[in-house]
């Protein structure tokens, strides 16, 4: 099995280990916004897409630029959605992305990595409790 | 690190992720705070344009759109994006300055100062201008991929047309 990574480095035990420690510690906000996302009914398949950016980009800001492009293309004259969870879902992003900063001490290879660690960890605690909460409405 | 290594470098990569991101939305806010919202219909040739042609294809999109818009806030906006991307030297907020610093911080680019013949300086002006140019087309494509998503978003969010 390769341990080659995205951006061509492995990292450390111990930061992956960190890194897991921020995302559980982020979990209650990652509920939070799944449920809201649940109570707003977005539909599965938007959900699905969301999740499916995050699995396969490359880029962190990728991730942003779809959320924002999402809320931005909503009609003034249908029900808005991601116009109420982007900038939850910005915030989250971008505290988790000053998280991998931190984490990364400087190091351009392992604060990319750990970024798109992070969001990917994210996605599945928010899509997870989504669906989870989706059940009931 | 030259520049070719800088372009393929995981530095790089940081670099379009975040600055350049933030250079982005600072410019779309910038452009927001001092001018009408324009339809956002006027954004969406511009990925197409940079694909096709990459800096010079932009840059004959803008001067055309200058040149045709019949609307004066549409007529701003291309006048507005003309100076952030091309004007030299270009306000310090720039996508030509901000690429300049980021050279600089890796000492790609050389001090055009310390050079006392004035032909000597001119010919170190253009090499440097050429490095800032080479890099400005890697990183145009997802300049304005971030400039259309926060753009987009933030007329959304309340700028009202």
């Amino acid at each position: 099995m390769s341990d080659e990574t995205a951006t061509g480095r492995v990292l450390s035990p111990e930061k992956l280990w960190k890194a897991d420690q921020i995302l559980e510690d982020f979990y209650p906000q990652s509920m939070a916004l799944g449920s809201q996302m649940a109570n707003l009914r977005l539909k599965t398949a938007q959900a699905r897409g969301l999740e499916s950016l995050v699995s396969a980009t490359t880029r962190f800001s990728e991730i942003l630029n779809f959320i924002k492009n999402q809320a931005g293309k909503e009609k003034k004259k249908h029900e808005i959605i991601w116009g109420k969870i982007a900038g939850p879902m910005l915030s989250q992003l971008e505290y988790l992305e000053e998280k991998a900063k931190d984490l990364g001490g400087g190091n351009p290879y392992e604060t990319l990595e750990l970024k798109l660690k992070l969001a990917r960890g994210w996605v599945r605690q928010v899509v997870t409790h989504y669906l989870y909460e989706s059940l009931d409405k | 690190m030259d520049i070719d290594e800088y372009i393929s470098s995981v530095q790089f990569r940081q670099f379009a992720d975040d600055q350049l991101r933030k250079n982005a939305c600072e410019i779309v806010e910038e452009f927001l705070r001092n001018n009408q919202v324009i339809d956002k219909t006027q954004l969406y040739s511009m990925p197409a344009a940079v694909q096709a042609g990459g800096l010079n294809g932009l840059k004959f999109l803008i001067e055309n759109q200058r040149k045709k818009n019949s609307k004066i806030r549409n007529k701003q906006f291309w006048e507005f994006l003309f100076q952030i991307l091309f004007a030299q030297p270009g306000a310090e907020f720039s996508l030509r300055s901000v690429i300049a610093a980021e050279l600089i911080k890796f000492s790609i680019l050389e001090d055009e100062s310390k050079i006392t013949d004035k032909r000597a300086r001119n010919q170190l002006k253009k090499q440097n201008r050429e490095k800032i140019e080479k890099v400005m087309n890697h990183a145009l494509p997802i300049f304005i991929e971030h400039f259309n998503c926060h753009y987009f978003y933030k007329i959304r969010l309340g700028a009202a047309l």
